[in-house]
């Protein structure tokens, strides 16, 4: 929520800004809808940003209203339709810095509805349309959350350790940022990601250590009681001679367990790296938001 | 004379034109507005904007505002909503055929035949191809109801030749005949299979694997009981145990056959009115879009 509204106040500046200075004619267009957007009134003030999308040709009025009407969604809580209002905005009438904050605002509404992967892609277009180190120095905290979103741990520790080195640099006596840095991606806290199919191909040999493998060892415990307690009760038929009852009751139920527990492991074996992931990227999120407004006083 | 009163004539109704969008420029434009919210896939914001906006207290205008909504919901398939709105389409609408059609769509969607196809029967056509498509939508929805013999009147004046549904018109007829030879099983029959050979009902009501499993699950537990009635007698509890599992497999096995009969003919109908419904909508996406 910080991060939204941090993100949100850099946008609102600048955005107001770039409509007084490139077409003050247009100003009183978007001024009922500014002031919907001031007092709350979300939806109504989408509406009028889209009405001025509909009613002018020029781009950069369009782009102006699209950017509002982003912002309007953003507030609603509508990260995925305010990606879709960003992705209609016209750059060819941009200049870079522009371009960046809106790319920003694309890649923070596709991270926030969950859309990973265009997150990533926007960014990637700030590496590729805007060449200035400066952007992509800009751009660090973004990308961080997004790399850990991906299970990308190695692109997202290269990116916190250049976080934190600028930070330093910019603000001496903070060395501490870098201990608390390295401290949390270390060996140790980034997670192990699980595979399901060797937790799965552990299960086959030997039923329950898949389950251990993916951290759970109660299951693994149970799985491997059932499967032997079912293969024990079909020996001891058979050697009672109670062939029919060892063949269909015994072994019947063995192979419900043993296979039965290999579908489950490979299902338990996603839940633990979800669950891991999970926690480790809350830290990693609360971490970045704290330093934040540190990051922000640096003037590149 | 003739040029004279035709010019005066083209005068008058090029300004009665413009009079009516004079009268309200902002209610035009808002109406422009709307249909680039739909166009734009923005159904919610447009119904949002119909709901605020004020009747002009023009039949025209009303019929507009009312086609406009129908269709924002029908997108959002939201069909009691997108029917109510197209039932409220005037005649004297432009979208009024368009309107007639697609509401007696949505209501056969909900399953409710009637009300639509009467109204779609009352409409007096006079463009061949609208006609063509009349009788072609008229003899589907003959089939969703299983009224074969109105389905036969409107599958006579079948041509194969528009564009719009001459391939839904085949498809249309292979429907009929996999709805004529379909056998419906009794559910007696079912049971009774059932009863004699564990799993053979289901396999008689088109369920095969579940048949086989059936028989493999409760042949072996008639197996173990037998064996361990054999070894242990009739009153041991291993005996008991396996007999009451297998007693309770039987009977739900039976209970099970007598209910998949069912089952498979409501699933056998359900697939049937998808595609029926399916093929009826494309002619209409084809005609009025």
């Amino acid at each position: 929520m910080q991060l939204i509204s941090t993100y949100c106040l850099i946008f609102i500046f600048l955005c107001g800004t770039y409509s007084t200075e490139s077409y003050g004619q247009e100003a009183s267009a978007f001024h009922k809808a500014d002031s919907l957007l001031q007092s709350g009134k979300f939806r109504d003030a989408g509406l009028e940003y889209e009405y001025i999308v509909f009613r002018d040709s020029s781009w950069i009025v369009k782009n102006r209203a699209l950017m509002g009407k982003a912002e309007a969604l953003k507030q609603m809580g509508s990260f995925d339709k305010a990606q879709r209002s960003l992705e209609r905005i016209n750059f060819e009438v941009m200049d870079d810095s522009l371009q960046f904050i809106v790319r920003m605002q694309t890649a923070l509404c596709a991270y926030l509805a969950g859309n990973f992967k265009d997150a990533e892609s926007q960014l990637l277009q700030i590496d590729y349309y805007l060449g200035d180190s400066i952007y992509y120095k800009k751009s660090l905290p973004m990308r961080i959350l997004v790399f850990n979103e991906l299970r990308d741990y190695a692109n997202a520790q290269r990116c916190v350790m250049e976080f934190s080195n600028l930070m330093v640099q910019h603000h001496p006596g903070t060395e501490e940022i870098n201990n608390e840095f390295e401290l949390l991606y270390s060996r140790r806290n980034v997670p192990k990601i699980k595979k399901p199919e060797t937790a799965q191909l552990l299960s086959t040999f030997v039923p329950g250590l898949g389950q251990l493998y993916a951290g759970y060892p109660g299951e693994a415990v149970l799985s491997g009681l059932f499967t032997a307690g079912s293969l024990a009760m079909a020996g001891v038929a058979f050697y009672f001679k109670y062939w029919i009852t060892g063949y269909f009751v015994g072994l019947g139920l063995f192979q419900k367990f043993y296979f039965g527990g290999q579908t489950r492991v490979k299902y338990l074996a996603e839940k633990r790296n979800y669950v891991n992931c999970n926690e480790f990227n809350n830290k990693v999120k609360m971490l970045i938001l704290d330093k934040y407004k540190l990051f922000e006083e640096i003037s590149f | 004379m003739r040029n004279f009163c035709g010019a005066l004539f083209f005068l008058f109704h090029f300004s009665s034109i413009q009079a009516q969008s004079f009268i309200n420029p902002e209610a035009g434009e808002k109406l422009a507005f709307i249909n680039h919210l739909i166009r734009i896939d923005a159904y919610e914001d447009a119904i949002y904007m119909i709901n605020q906006m004020d009747s002009n207290c023009t039949a025209e205008f009303d019929d507009t505002l009312h086609y406009l909504k129908a269709w924002a919901f029908y997108h959002l398939q939201e069909l009691d909503s997108s029917s109510f709105y197209f039932d409220r389409v005037s005649p004297q609408s432009s979208q009024y055929y368009k309107s007639v059609f697609f509401s007696t769509y949505d209501r056969a969607y909900k399953g409710d035949f009637e009300t639509g196809i009467s109204k779609l029967s009352a409409l007096s056509l006079k463009d061949s191809n609208l006609l063509r498509l009349q009788n072609f939508e008229l003899a589907g929805y003959s089939l969703l109801k299983r009224d074969f013999q109105n389905f036969e009147t409107y599958a006579k004046k079948f041509d194969y030749r528009f564009y719009a549904n001459a391939s839904e018109e085949k498809k249309m007829n292979d429907h009929y005949k996999n709805l004529l030879e379909y056998k419906k099983k009794s559910p007696f029959v079912a049971g009774a299979l059932s009863a004699l050979v564990p799993g053979l009902g289901k396999i008689y009501a088109g369920r095969i694997g579940e048949g086989f499993s059936a028989f493999f699950v409760i042949g072996s537990l008639g197996l173990v009981t037998f064996e361990n009635w054999r070894k242990d007698g009739l009153l041991d509890p291993k005996t008991l145990f396996f007999g009451s599992i297998l007693t309770t497999y039987y009977i739900g096995n039976i209970w099970g056959s007598v209910f998949s009969v069912k089952i498979e003919q409501q699933e056998f109908n359900d697939a049937v009115n998808q595609y029926i419904l399916f093929d009826l909508h494309i002619p209409l996406r084809n005609v009025f879009n």
